[in-house]
């Protein structure tokens, strides 16, 4: 029992600090990765012209 | 009542301004059913990471992780060790994630359409349909009770003289703004969401993971721990009647997982969503070091509240059956913060509800529209627009129904146990058609309805018939994984006897999309 508990608490220490450093990097990553998702979606066509952009409805996607 | 009027300013700027954030996307769907459904396939990897964590660890997390960290102890930490596994595994190696993304499907269901056939289509899609609404059903009420039990409300409400019950008002009162930005914006409202809510949910968790353990030592969790449930609070692989995991547990958990995180449909929403394949696959090994460590935090707090507040009284008027576990860590949460840290954390723990309700409603109404209805109506010739508009009904519809079934579905097991199982009944055989789909070229449509209905049949028993003992779901959900896949694969050996031929999806060499 003692084992487990010992193995507990590393897993513990390390999981929660390697997250907290992804955490960071997902936060501006993600910021980054945000700002060109409304880039990208502001340059690609209006409803008339993506009628048929939309490949899940039997189509052979995309 | 906890909250003072501080808390209540940080709440509702917090709310205001990400509902108000989500309904301005709607602006970049511009009536584009690709736009609203997928973001146009726009998506990079650490937004796909940040909100697919968000999504995944949500409020119902939170209430079924602290539920299993009181229940099993220190055993509970087995859930990150799963979730590290399976996401390295898939994240690093892009088992069936690069495959599956370079078939430009939008949904499984999509994806079955074109290995396998129309019909079949629409047959899986109504098991993932009925397996996600079982599972989302549970989401509001579940956020609901934490709500109620966090900020200490009364069970009732005055109100002109009526008596209104709290947990159904609060439940009803989360579930509207989210509704409305999802009918609004679709997936690019719940990336922007769900993004915001990462940042914010992350914060408040650091802050309370430090209240927590400088007002329960390390110490005193372990001994609470001991004390509970000597080796089996420690040992996962060790089970005694109701207590423990045990061997029977880690299989179904660690199948679970996997196929979990491939076919289950809002992180398969996401992957369809991504800009590459590539960005896919990266998706996940980024979440393998995010969500451990995230869950993590949650188990502590369930273990603290073990060792503060185990024999607290606690009310619980207007709650269905087997809510009593779930609430003591709310509980206790909600007695350790002083004023201001409360807000901080209530905001957070509401971003963690709307992330994860969002992404749930938008992925299932996806299913029941692009899956069924849309695939009934093609001969009417809808546009983009009137899809849009079906779209939001549906959503608008699978809020009324969730709202219901919560508060009238009680739980005879913990809420874990119960999302694994309604979640099984479709897994097991979506995850049967989709890796023998794309890594065994004769896989044929006979065989996908076999490991379709294979897969179903045992987790919708014990669904119906509420086993008392935890081993019997464990092991049937176990077997049905085992029973998808020979359904699978003899299936096909049938088909083939019958002429039945396998449809090929064209794919372009993986070497090829992973030097974009």
């Amino acid at each position: 029992m003692k084992a487990w508990e010992y193995f507990w608490t590393g897993w513990v220490v390390v999981t929660i600090s390697v997250s907290w450093v992804a955490a960071v990097i997902c936060i501006f990553g993600g910021a980054i990765d945000l700002h060109h998702l409304i880039k990208d979606l502001k340059a690609m066509p209006q409803e008339s012209e993506a009628e048929d952009a939309m490949p899940g409805e039997g189509g052979q996607g995309q | 009542m906890r909250f003072t009027g501080i808390d209540w300013a940080i709440v509702a700027f917090y709310l205001g301004i990400t509902t108000l954030g989500g309904l301005l996307c709607e602006r970049l769907v511009k009536g584009n059913l690709a736009h609203f459904v997928v973001a146009g396939r726009q998506i990079r990897k650490f937004l796909l990471a940040a909100a697919g964590s968000a999504a995944e660890v949500g409020l119902i997390a939170v209430m079924y992780l602290g539920e299993e960290a009181y229940a099993r102890g220190f055993s509970a930490f087995m859930l990150p060790v799963l979730i590290l596994v399976t996401q390295a595994f898939i994240g690093f190696s892009g088992f069936c994630v690069l495959r599956y993304r370079q078939t430009g499907a939008v949904t499984m269901g999509h994806y079955a359409e074109m290995r396998y056939s129309s019909s079949f289509r629409m047959f899986s899609g109504a098991f993932q349909f009925l397996a996600v609404l079982l599972t989302i059903s549970m989401f509001p009420i579940a956020g609901g009770a934490f709500i109620t039990y966090f900020l200490g409300l009364p069970a009732n409400f005055q109100v002109g003289g009526a008596t209104l019950p709290t947990v159904p008002l609060v439940t009803a009162a989360l579930l509207a703004p989210v509704i409305a930005y999802t009918m609004a914006g679709g997936t690019v409202s719940v990336a922007f969401t769900d993004y915001m809510q990462f940042v914010m949910a992350w914060i408040a968790m650091a802050i309370v993971t430090v209240l927590v353990l400088a007002d329960c030592s390390w110490g005193r969790i372990v001994g609470a721990v001991q004390q509970t449930y000597g080796a089996l609070g420690f040992n996962p692989l060790l089970q005694e009647g109701k207590q423990g995991y045990g061997i029977y547990w880690l299989g179904f958990m660690t199948l679970q997982y996997i196929y979990g995180a491939l076919v289950w449909p809002p992180i398969n929403l996401r992957v369809s969503s991504s800009k590459d394949p590539k960005a896919a696959k990266q998706m996940y090994a980024i979440m393998s070091s995010l969500h451990p460590g995230r869950c993590g935090m949650i188990i502590v707090w369930g273990l603290a509240a073990l060792a503060v507040v185990p024999t607290a009284v606690i009310s619980l008027e207007h709650l269905p059956a087997g809510y009593d576990r779930l609430v003591r860590m709310p509980y206790y949460l909600g007695t350790l913060m002083p004023p201001i840290v409360l807000g901080l954390f209530a905001a957070g723990l509401l971003a963690a509800e709307m992330s994860n309700v969002s992404a749930y409603f938008m992925a299932t109404s996806t299913v029941g529209t692009q899956d069924i209805l849309f695939p009934l109506l093609r001969r009417r010739g809808l546009s983009s627009a009137t899809k849009v508009r079906i779209h939001r009904g549906v959503i608008l519809a699978l809020a009324v129904f969730a709202f219901c079934w919560g508060l009238w579905y009680g739980l005879n097991t913990t809420l874990f146990t119960y999302l694994m199982l309604s979640g099984a009944v479709y897994s097991p055989g979506a995850g049967a058609f989709l890796t023998f789909g794309l890594y065994w070229k004769r896989a044929n449509a006979v065989g996908a309805y076999a490991s379709m209905v294979a897969g179903a049949i045992l987790p919708l028993v014990c669904i119906v018939a509420r086993f008392e003992s935890p081993n019997t779901n464990y092991i049937l959900g176990f077997l049905s994984y085992i029973v998808a896949f020979a359904g699978m694969y003899a299936g096909t050996r049938i088909g083939e006897r019958l002429g039945v031929k396998a449809r090929l999806v064209q794919q372009p060499e993986e070497a090829a999309v992973l030097q974009r």
